[in-house]
């Protein structure tokens, strides 16, 4: 799985604790893609650069309590170079994928400031923050657990085979598996992971509780429905009870003429006056028309038309503005043709281009002049209250004429005026039933948005902030057919969401379930081959498996170990620890996506030569580049391995210090990369140490 | 070395609990492609994952 490659290649320290300014290798040197050992006295600054490479992987800044004086550089004279009062600085050049990135943390004592700073030819050079390539960012970015594994150190090794190491043993294989973005997608538990959080976000506001929504919509568009099937049924009873009246309004109507027939035998005047009604009654109408179209005419309704009027007049010779006037020539000119049908020539073009100012100064433009004109022809002869009074004696005519048809028939016999009698009380009724099922018809059916207004028809149609009503005891008020479709419409439409919103939250628990599923037997596959190579490891190694016979499992209390009779081990010694730790992360590694450099802090203290004969045997072969901070009694122990070119060595030291003995303490800190001087530094303190 | 076929056995993995689920292909691809989303991009938009719910759960 292994496809992308990260390698460090220097290491570099500005005023940083004991380092004055130092490259790790110096000069154009770099560190090879196999082991370096960095041997560096106890107390030089190990660890130091330890929790420094983590940061600088991390993009995690160092504990702001250790900006003060954690890193600062120590001395307070600058005899070696160093000044105590400048920044600290670090930097690591990686070499990503075969591009070359340095990343560098600079921590300012005094203003209580820290930044990185990042070089790279894609961004120009250097900038600030941290801008690795994205492999790496991916990889490492606030994954300090992570980072700890390879930048690693005896603590952790210890907390490895700890309880609370379990959490880092587990993260662990879920980071260099790359398992641990779709842990985060389904979570710890069904209800913390990403799936879970969208599904709420997005889905719960449409599907509401359960399905208790679904259920009160779909029971509210039956109730609609229903509703719709009264109503409907209703308006066509309406509509018959319209026709069936109209009609028994014109059969009375017909027997009234039959009476005015007979009336009229005997008095001629009966036919006259109804017929001066019926004009009467046509003239009011056509003068109620014709006043209500000209009340729409400005020059009629409006009382101050003359003024508009005259100003218009006097504005009839106005020109637009030049700017209006030369964008239209210009929308001209780029036309093919004039507008008179030739085409444009260049010499017509220039023309017209030459002298449009000039046609600006004195012509019109039609169309403004054709609004002008016909504002200011407007008029209107007749008042507002001339006409009310014409519609007034309308009436009046209609009135009397009226009444003159009632005299005549009046004169008619006792029976035949006892009929018009029953006619005209009959009319009446059925005209008032008439009025109220036609009322009713179109209370029902209109669809006309003035009449809806105006009796309040869907009052009860829209909640107060104008959303549709769901609500069936307000839909149960609603007559107007319209205003049921829209609550039906509005129900079907959010039940539609539903299903829709149904689907994909069907989709999200299938999801969940599978990747969950998946990762319970991936994982579960991946801690016995761990496991496996874990022990195959082991048992090779002094100290745990060659003569301990201890066998390591992976558990929730982190790497636990077991005796030949399969009792757990409580306490092991150091050198099984550390052993089983880099079991752990040898066996682990084989499953990264990235080859990742292996830096180790003081990674034999607790071994035994044997053991750290065996380390040589697991740890340099399975990563692709190891970098390991040692001191002078683990250089001891790797020195017959190094010493066959197993190894590029560097020796960190003061410059005046004498070889065999590290001291004195003085002198800038150096690079001696002197394969001797590396074997013999602190001879003679460690010979004191055995004697 | 085990990673090596570590997103085969994932996919293999997919594919018979996709199978035990009664799942379609179609699901099924879409939530291998979903896991290689988040494997090779360290995490997914909310806004992508609504996608592949509905991809998933349109089919069912």
């Amino acid at each position: 799985m292994t496809q992308n490659n990260i390698f460090i290649r220097k290491i570099t320290w500005e005023n940083v604790r004991n380092f004055e300014s130092l490259e790790l290798p110096s000069g154009s040197g770099k560190f090879s893609n196999s082991t370096s050992l960095a041997q560096i006295q106890n107390g030089y600054g190990k660890t130091t650069t330890l929790y420094l490479l983590r940061s600088v992987f991390s993009n995690m800044p160092i504990d702001k309590n250790f900006i003060k004086s954690g890193y600062r550089y120590r001395f307070p004279h600058k005899k070696w170079g160093g000044d105590q009062n400048s920044p600290s600085k670090f930097y690591v050049e990686f070499e990503v994928n075969d591009e070359f990135c340095r990343i560098g943390l600079e921590i300012d004592h005094i203003n209580m400031k820290q930044k990185f700073t990042t070089f790279r030819e894609s961004l120009g050079g250097e900038i600030d923050g941290w801008q690795p390539p994205n492999i790496f960012r991916r990889l490492f970015e606030g994954k300090d657990d992570f980072v700890k594994l390879f930048v690693m150190d005896g603590e952790l090794a210890k907390e490895l085979n700890s309880s609370t190491g379990s959490a880092a043993v587990n993260a662990a294989i879920k980071q260099v598996t790359n398992l641990a973005g779709l842990h985060l997608l389904v979570g710890s538990e069904l209800t913390n992971g990403q799936i879970h959080r969208v599904k709420q976000e997005q889905l719960s506001s449409i599907i509401g509780d359960g399905e208790e929504r679904g259920v009160r919509l779909q029971s509210a568009l039956s109730k609609v429905e229903e509703l719709k099937q009264e109503q409907r049924m209703r308006l066509q009873q309406a509509k018959d009870h319209v026709s069936r009246v109209s009609a028994e309004i014109i059969e009375c109507n017909i027997r009234k003429n039959k009476l005015d027939k007979k009336i009229s035998q005997t008095n001629k005047e009966l036919e006259k006056a109804k017929t001066r009604l019926e004009r009467s009654s046509t003239d009011l109408e056509k003068t109620a028309t014709s006043i209500l179209e000209r009340l729409f005419q400005p020059a009629f309704s409006y009382p101050e038309w003359q003024e508009v009027q005259e100003f218009h007049a006097s504005q009839v010779k106005a020109k637009l503005p030049r700017s209006v006037g030369r964008t239209w020539f210009k929308e001209v000119l780029e036309l093919e043709t004039c507008i008179c049908g030739r085409s444009w020539d260049e010499h017509s073009k220039e023309y017209v281009g030459e002298h449009l100012e000039d046609f600006l100064d004195t012509r019109l433009m039609t169309y403004v002049k054709e609004m002008q004109d016909s504002v200011a022809e407007h008029s209107n002869s007749q008042s507002y209250g001339s006409e009310l009074e014409r519609l007034k004696q309308k009436q009046i005519e209609r009135v009397l004429n009226s009444q003159s048809v009632d005299d005549i028939r009046s004169q008619a016999s006792d029976e035949d005026r006892k009929a018009y009698s029953e006619l005209d009380q009959k009319i009446g009724t059925l005209t008032t039933e008439l009025t109220q099922w036609e009322h009713l018809r179109d209370v029902i059916g209109s669809e006309k948005l003035e009449f809806i207004k105006e009796w309040g028809l869907h009052q009860f149609v829209y909640n107060t902030d104008t959303t549709v009503t769901n609500n069936i005891a307000k839909i149960k008020e609603i007559e107007n057919l319209k205003g049921l479709e829209i609550v039906e419409s509005d129900i079907a439409r959010k039940i539609a969401e539903i299903g829709g919103a149904a689907e994909i939250a069907k989709g999200a628990e299938l999801v969940q379930n599978v990747i969950s599923e998946m990762l319970t037997r991936v994982e579960k596959e991946i801690n016995i081959e761990l496991e496996g190579k874990m022990n195959s490891s082991i048992s090779r190694m002094v100290g745990a498996g060659q003569d301990g016979g201890l066998v390591v499992k992976i558990t929730d209390q982190g790497l636990q170990y077991y005796n030949p009779n399969g009792d757990l081990q409580s306490g092991v010694n150091m050198a099984a620890e550390l052993g089983g730790s880099y079991a752990f992360i040898s066996a682990l590694y084989q499953y990264a996506e990235v080859s990742i450099p292996l830096v180790l802090d003081t990674p034999l203290a607790g071994f035994g030569d044997g053991a750290s004969a065996d380390w040589t045997k697991l740890v340099p072969p399975t990563f692709n580049q190891v970098i390991a901070l040692i001191n002078s009694s683990e250089m001891r122990a790797l020195k017959g391995w190094f010493e066959k070119g197993n190894a590029d060595v560097y020796l960190i030291r003061r410059a005046d210090e004498v070889i065999p003995l590290g001291k004195p303490q003085t002198g800038k800190m150096i690079v001696d990369s002197n394969v001797d001087n590396f074997v013999t530094y602190e001879r003679d303190v460690l010979k004191g140490d055995e004697e | 070395m085990p990673g090596k076929n570590l997103t085969d056995r994932i996919e293999k993995y997919v594919k018979i609990i996709g199978k035990e689920k009664q799942l379609k292909q179609g699901q099924i691809n879409s939530i291998i492609q979903l896991i290689s989303t988040v494997r090779t991009d360290g995490a997914i938009s909310d806004e992508d994952l609504l996608t592949f719910f509905e991809l998933v759960g349109e089919e069912s």
